[in-house]
């Protein structure tokens, strides 16, 4: 645990020092605040629910940005030999990185919270819906970064690995609409697999407890394939 | 080799591994009542007979909703309770439709106006308005929903096996079902089978025909004729009468003995209303509500109905077999003009409709629930039948009155009574120019550019150290 969170330590300083977050954060913050003011200058209600629909589409561009580095950078120095011969295990190098890229998003979704600040200066929210709702764009993120982790561990070039993370995504993204153009079973059941899909209860103000363990043991599986592929490397 | 081996484990272990979160998410997701419902009203949390009657269905039902996509909260209210149904019974699909979009579907199940959904099962169909969801609430800024209500009584009446038949008369320039045919429809989509009758041709009620719908003669009955309908109305036939504005009426008397069987007497007048009309037509009534099952929905909701060119009607004392309970009546300030021939053979100015002595004193009933000894149900008679025509159907809460009418014939047993949410309406804001400037500005320019800043600062620093 000591060196799980020794590594997210490093990490969090890596993110921290990379002028690369502060392009994506301020990428972020551009294109949420214009979501945002779009939507409440035109319908000049205080709603709160129309904002998610569009946060969840910038993270789609934003997370692979923001996790591209984790591994593959190692990678691309050579220093993912240090790292592999190093005391601490794959599996706490992995979940150190994860853990900071967990704290990012986290970061990412307070600062979000600015936004109800503004409307709640207008009149007051529905409570429950507004936390529930940024509970479920804090697993969705962390859900999307433990993807685009696993997308660093297969590609030494940032870029690639970016990119390969944005395509991942944007199939689990598609999942739904392409549950439409088969059939109402076949929607129902891919439905049920769709990250952005399961965010529509909490969105709403119901606390299911499916979709929590759905993003926990997504954010697992994620975490046991990066493993994986790094795994693969210490044997060559 | 060891690696080849070690490869694979990687590869059985990585598999295994997402097929165990395959299984896992469909587990969780087949259980049922795992969540918490945390909004203020407990606005999902569906009510007892609701949630029995989804435990119960058995067959597909799949809802359409005909949603404009700038309804915002409209549609994302009812499509939220929609899925609240699917989730505990996967039988219940639901999809948006976007009219627009799709004609053909439109098309299909003849949608005329958006927030039409549409419940399907075994190729029949109801269905529900968005717009008869809402009303007014009892807090200032608040309103009810009384989705729930309606989307389980239209899942009730289509998993129903009950068959209704009801028979249009014509013969006698009635409505038809070909000409009211929105009226038509509306009763179709709530289950029943619509036929036309002409007696003279059948010469006998069909045994079928549960209700006998007379809207607007312009003819009087023959002898023959009267003598079938009032038999009928002695058997266990049930009328529903809209009487319409006609030419020499005041010498009807085939219909008026017809009237008479159920207890209602047509008093000829044309009623006037300076008090409470639409759109400032003293001959557009808005009309009071009586107490009744039938009004006392629409009365809550404040729901108001609207009749064109009504007539007056009274009780008919000397039939003591029926009760009939005013659905309808206008103020007391209305009166009834008597000279209906005169007034229909020109056009009408002011004068014509002004009070006259001999001119029926108000309040004036206009529509009639009648029960028969046994309290049950036997005829609704309405001073009006322009209100069922396409055009006025829709009007404020004339389809709703007209099919509450019709259910309670009926005698619709599986009617449930949900009662409505209330809410607070989504907080209006009047944002000044200065504030939507600044907001933009804050949003798009400052906080982007902060990051942007401490991000070139940070470069700047380790280029130069």
């Amino acid at each position: 645990m000591r060196r799980t969170w020794a590594i997210a330590r490093k990490e969090l300083q890596m993110y921290f020092y990379s002028p690369t977050a502060y392009v994506a954060f301020a990428f972020y913050f551009l294109i949420s605040g214009f979501f945002f003011s779009m939507d409440f200058l035109n319908s000049q209600t205080v709603d709160i629910r129309p904002l998610f629909g569009n946060f969840m589409v910038v993270y789609l561009f934003v997370i692979p940005l923001l996790t591209m580095r984790l591994v593959s950078d190692e990678l691309r120095h050579g220093t993912d030999e240090l790292l592999l011969t190093s005391p601490a295990g794959i599996g706490e190098i992995i979940l150190g990185k994860y853990l900071a890229a967990v704290i990012v998003q986290f970061l990412l979704v307070a600062g979000a919270l600015v936004y109800p600040l503004i409307l709640s200066s207008f009149g007051p929210l529905d409570q429950p819906v507004m936390w529930l709702s940024f509970l479920s764009m804090f697993l969705l993120g962390a859900a999307m970064m433990a993807v685009g982790l696993f997308a660093s561990t297969l590609s030494a070039h940032q870029m690639v690995a970016g990119i390969a993370g944005f395509a991942m995504l944007l199939v689990l993204w598609m999942i739904e609409w392409m549950g439409y153009s088969v059939y109402t079973s076949g929607k129902e059941w891919l439905g049920q697999f769709s990250i952005a899909g399961r965010t529509t209860n909490l969105q709403k103000g119901v606390l299911d407890l499916s979709d929590i363990l759905f993003y926990i043991s997504f954010i697992a599986v994620f975490i046991v394939l990066s493993i994986q592929t790094l795994e693969r490397k210490r044997w060559r | 080799m060891k690696n080849w081996i070690k490869g694979t484990n990687a590869v059985v272990l990585s598999l295994a591994v997402v097929g165990i979160f395959i299984v896992l998410t469909v587990f969780l997701h087949s259980l049922k009542g795992t969540q918490w419902d945390l909004t203020k009203n407990k606005k999902f949390t569906l009510s007892d007979q609701t949630v029995t009657m989804l435990q119960k269905l058995d067959k597909p039902v799949h809802v359409t909703a005909f949603s404009d996509p700038g309804q915002g909260v409209v549609s994302r209210q009812i499509t939220d309770l929609l899925q609240e149904y699917h989730k505990r019974n996967n039988k219940f699909t639901f999809e948006e439709v976007d009219p627009k979009q799709k004609p053909t579907l439109a098309e299909k199940y003849k949608i005329d106006r958006y927030g039409t959904i549409v419940f399907e099962l075994d190729g029949q169909t109801k269905n529900v308005y968005a717009d008869e969801l809402y009303a007014s609430g009892a807090a200032e800024g608040s309103y009810t929903f009384s989705g729930e209500e309606k989307f389980t009584q239209a899942v009730l009446s289509l998993t129903s096996n009950e068959k209704h038949t009801v028979y249009f008369l014509t013969g006698h320039g009635e409505m038809t079902s070909a000409n009211a045919s929105a009226f038509r429809s509306s009763l179709e989509s709530e289950g029943y089978t619509v036929k036309d009758l002409n007696l003279v041709k059948e010469a006998a009620i069909p045994a079928d025909a549960e209700t006998l719908f007379i809207l607007g003669p312009q003819n009087d009955l023959s002898e023959a004729e009267t003598k079938l309908v009032q038999d009928y109305v002695k058997d266990k036939g049930k009328l529903m009468v809209a009487l319409g504005l006609a030419k020499d009426m005041d010498q009807w008397k085939n219909w008026d003995a017809v009237l008479a069987s159920v207890g209602v007497k047509n008093v000829k007048a044309l009623a006037v209303e300076n008090k409470k009309s639409l759109s400032t037509d003293p001959l557009t009534i808005v009309p009071e509500y009586g107490a009744h099952t039938i009004t006392d929905k629409l009365s809550q909701q404040d729901r108001i109905t609207v009749m064109p060119g009504a007539l007056a009607l009274a009780k008919d004392g000397a039939n003591a077999d029926f009760t009939a309970t005013a659905l309808l009546h206008t103020s007391t300030s209305a009166y009834g003009k008597t000279n209906i021939n005169e007034l229909l053979s020109k056009r009408l100015t002011t004068n014509d409709i002004k009070q006259a002595d001999q001119d029926v004193k108000g309040p004036l009933d206009l529509a009639y629930a009648v029960e028969n000894k046994d309290g049950k149900p036997k005829a609704v008679v309405i001073g009006n039948g322009s209100f069922l025509t396409n055009d006025w159907l829709t009007q404020q809460g004339n389809r709703d009155f007209v099919l509450n009418s019709v259910g309670w014939l009926q005698e619709q047993k599986n009617a449930v009574t949900i009662r409505p949410q209330e809410e607070a309406q989504m907080q209006q804001v009047v944002l000044t120019p200065a504030q939507g400037k600044s907001i933009l500005i804050g949003t798009v320019g400052v906080i982007p550019a902060l990051f942007l800043l401490a991000g070139g600062l940070i470069w700047w620093r380790r280029r130069a150290g």
